[in-house]
């Protein structure tokens, strides 16, 4: 149904979009990594209880693309202009207010 | 205290920083504190740990809060975390997140078990995700331009990492013609 609506879509998940939008509100430069754990639209390949096993065995690559580029925030973030287009935080703006 | 940094793990990644993992993974032995917010003005509890080591001090969430009781998608209150997160002056959020993967269009190879970096998402729930409320009201502190959604500049350098695993072309939409473009 997914693909029918929105053809261009290639990733479902349930977590990214909420942390996503608040993540704006708060100025805060939000960087998600997904782990494909199956394929829903493929027969055969749904099966719940690998999801998990999915991820561990992900697990090392994340953590150390997660901290390889977690080293280079002091170096990068430094007079780096970034293209979120981010505002002030909204609790700034309504302590000002 | 603040910490600039947080990562935000799901589904797979509750068990981190832990000796058991390290031993397993061969990464850099990290020491956790455990950080509980009783509550924020969003809600809580929160419960993150501070990791420390590598040279890195950050705040780590499990947003499944997996070690007590497991939160669906659906019970997790992303508001309080993410609040709790901003009083303790976080500005770079790193989140893993576990997916279906459902087009392999602009994939070369995609597969189980592949790492993707996305540029983009859409919503189908209507789910109002703000940190607005009545007592929040205010004429233009909540509006935000959805021009960029993720921070592309780290999603391009994590696209480097992890690009000899899966061989990914981050499109971004044209606005003047409404088709996807290969990003430089």
């Amino acid at each position: 149904m997914i693909k029918n609506f929105h053809p261009e879509a290639r990733l479902l998940g349930m977590t990214i979009p909420p942390e996503a939008s608040l993540a704006r509100e708060i100025a805060v430069h939000y960087c998600p990594i997904c782990i494909v754990a199956d394929l829903p639209l493929e027969e055969g390949s749904v099966n719940g209880s690998s999801v998990e096993d999915v991820v561990r065995q992900a697990k090392k690559a994340v953590l150390t693309a997660i901290l390889s580029v977690m080293h280079k925030v002091p170096e990068v973030s430094a007079g780096w202009q970034c293209d979120c287009g981010k505002m002030d935080p909204v609790f700034k703006i309504l302590q000002s207010a | 205290m603040s910490f600039p940094i947080a990562l935000i793990t799901g589904t797979g990644m509750d068990e981190l920083f832990s000796p058991k993992t390290e031993e397993k993974t061969g990464l850099p032995v990290f020491k956790t504190e455990l950080k509980h917010v009783a509550r924020t003005t969003h809600g809580g509890p929160v419960r993150a740990q501070i990791v420390r080591g590598d040279g890195l001090e950050f705040l780590w969430l499990d947003r499944h809060n997996s070690s007590k009781r497991y939160c669906c998608p659906h019970e997790i209150n992303s508001a309080a975390y993410m609040k709790m997160l901003y009083d303790n002056g976080v500005q770079f959020i790193f989140a893993t997140s576990a997916v279906g993967g459902i087009n392999r269009a602009g994939f070369d190879r995609l597969e189980v078990g592949s790492l993707v970096i996305p540029e983009d998402f859409i919503d189908l729930t209507k789910g109002s995700y703000t940190f607005n409320n009545p007592a929040h009201t205010h004429p233009l502190a909540f509006y935000r331009p959805r021009q960029v959604s993720f921070a592309l500049k780290w999603q391009s350098y994590f696209q480097k990492l992890i690009s000899k695993r899966v061989e990914f072309t981050p499109v971004c939409r044209d606005p003047a013609t409404k088709h996807g473009r290969k990003l430089q």
